[in-house]
C-alpha cells in the first residue's frame, strides 16, 4: 500500500477558480459583492501585484468585473461578481462536493 | 493534487466567505444619530405642546427642517465613509441600508399625506401623530428584517419595543405626552440597539485586527 495520498482527478473542476488566490477572492465575492480592491488586499493577505495577475485571470473568464471610478477625489476599483461569475461558482463547489464525496 | 491540499484550499475559501458573511452591521453611528436627533425633537416638541417652555409653537417647524437637514448631511457624511469600510457590500450591509432608505421614504410619505390633510383644512394635530404611530410600527418592521438576516437578538427586542410604542401612542393619540413617550421610545429603541451593536462591531473589528 502506497503511504502517500493518491492525486484527484479534477477533470471536472474548473481550472480558472481553482488556483488558492482565485478561490479566496471567489469565495469573498460570493459573500460581498461587489468588493473594493484594498478590501480584497486586506482580506486574501496577498501582494497589489499577484491581486491583479488573479483579477485579470478571474475577468478575462468573464468571472468578474473590475470597474475603474472614483471615490470623491480618491481613484477606486470595484470588483463585481458577474452572473457568469456566481454560476460558474456554484458549479465548481458542486464538483468538489461530488470529488471529494 | 492531494485531498489534503484541496481540502486546505477550501478551507481557506470558507473562512474568506464566512468573514464576508459575518460582516458586522455598519449603519450603527448613523442611527445613533439619527436616534439623538428625534430624541431631542420629540421632546422639544412635547414641552412646547404641553406647554412646559413658552417658545411659540412656530419654532417646531423650523426645528423639523434643522432635524431633517442635520440628519441628512451626517447619513450622506457617515454614509460616504461606511461605504470604505471592508463588508459594506456584504448582503446584510445592503440589505440593511435599503430597508432603511424604503422605511425613511415611507415616513416622508406619510409626513407629506398629513401636513396636506392640515393645510387643506380637513384635520387637526391628531393626523400629525399619527406620523408618529407609523414611524414606530415602520422601524419595527425594518429592524426584524434586518435581525432576522443579521441573526441579531438586540435588534428583535428593538424591532417588539418598537411595535409596544407604535401601539402606545397609537391609544394616546390625542394627548401631547406620545411626544415624551416618542422620545423615550426613541432611546430605549433607537439609541441603545445601536450603541450595544457599535460596541459588538468594535470588539469584532478588534479581533480580526
Amino acid at each position: 500500500m502506497a503511504d502517500t495520498e493518491p492525486e484527484l482527478n479534477l477533470d471536472a473542476i474548473d481550472d480558472v477558480i481553482h488556483g488558492r488566490l482565485r478561490l479566496g477572492i471567489m469565495a469573498y465575492l460570493s459573500a460581498v459583492n461587489p468588493a473594493s480592491f484594498p478590501e480584497l488586499l486586506e482580506k486574501t493577505a496577498t501582494s497589489n501585484g499577484n491581486l491583479s495577475t488573479h483579477l485579470t485571470k478571474l475577468e478575462s473568464a468573464g468571472y468578474v468585473r473590475q470597474e475603474k471610478g472614483y471615490k470623491g477625489k480618491r481613484p477606486q476599483t470595484l470588483v463585481h461578481l458577474t452572473k457568469a461569475g456566481r454560476e460558474a461558482w456554484i458549479a465548481y463547489l458542486d464538483a468538489m462536493k461530488a470529488l471529494l464525496g | 493534487m492531494t485531498k489534503e491540499q484541496m481540502l486546505a484550499d477550501l478551507d481557506y475559501a470558507s473562512q474568506l466567505a464566512k468573514d464576508g458573511a459575518n460582516t458586522p452591521l455598519l449603519g450603527g453611528s448613523i442611527g445613533l444619530m439619527w436616534g439623538i436627533l428625534l430624541t431631542l425633537i420629540l421632546g422639544y416638541q412635547y414641552l412646547i405642546l404641553a406647554q412646559k417652555i413658552s417658545f411659540p409653537p412656530e419654532t417646531l417647524a423650523i426645528a423639523w427642517i434643522a432635524y431633517g437637514v442635520i440628519g441628512g448631511t451626517g447619513s450622506a457624511i457617515l454614509g460616504r465613509r461606511i461605504d470604505r469600510m471592508p463588508g459594506a457590500n456584504s448582503v446584510n450591509n445592503r440589505v440593511e441600508t435599503y430597508v432603511w432608505i424604503m422605511f425613511v421614504g415611507a415616513i416622508v410619505t406619510t409626513a407629506i399625506g398629513s401636513i396636506l390633510n392640515m393645510l387643506l383644512g380637513q384635520g387637526d394635530q391628531t393626523v400629525w401623530n399619527t406620523v408618529l404611530v407609523f414611524a414606530f410600527a415602520g422601524q419595527g418592521m425594518a429592524y426584524g428584517i434586518v435581525a432576522k438576516l443579521a441573526k441579531e437578538k438586540i435588534l428583535h427586542l428593538a424591532s417588539f419595543a418598537s411595535f409596544a410604542f407604535s401601539a402606545v401612542v397609537f391609544m394616546m393619540i390625542h394627548d401631547p405626552v406620545i411626544y415624551l413617550i416618542g422620545s423615550i421610545g426613541a432611546v430605549i429603541t433607537i439609541i441603545l440597539p445601536n450603541l450595544i451593536l457599535g460596541a459588538q462591531s468594535k470588539s469584532v473589528t478588534a479581533q480580526h485586527g
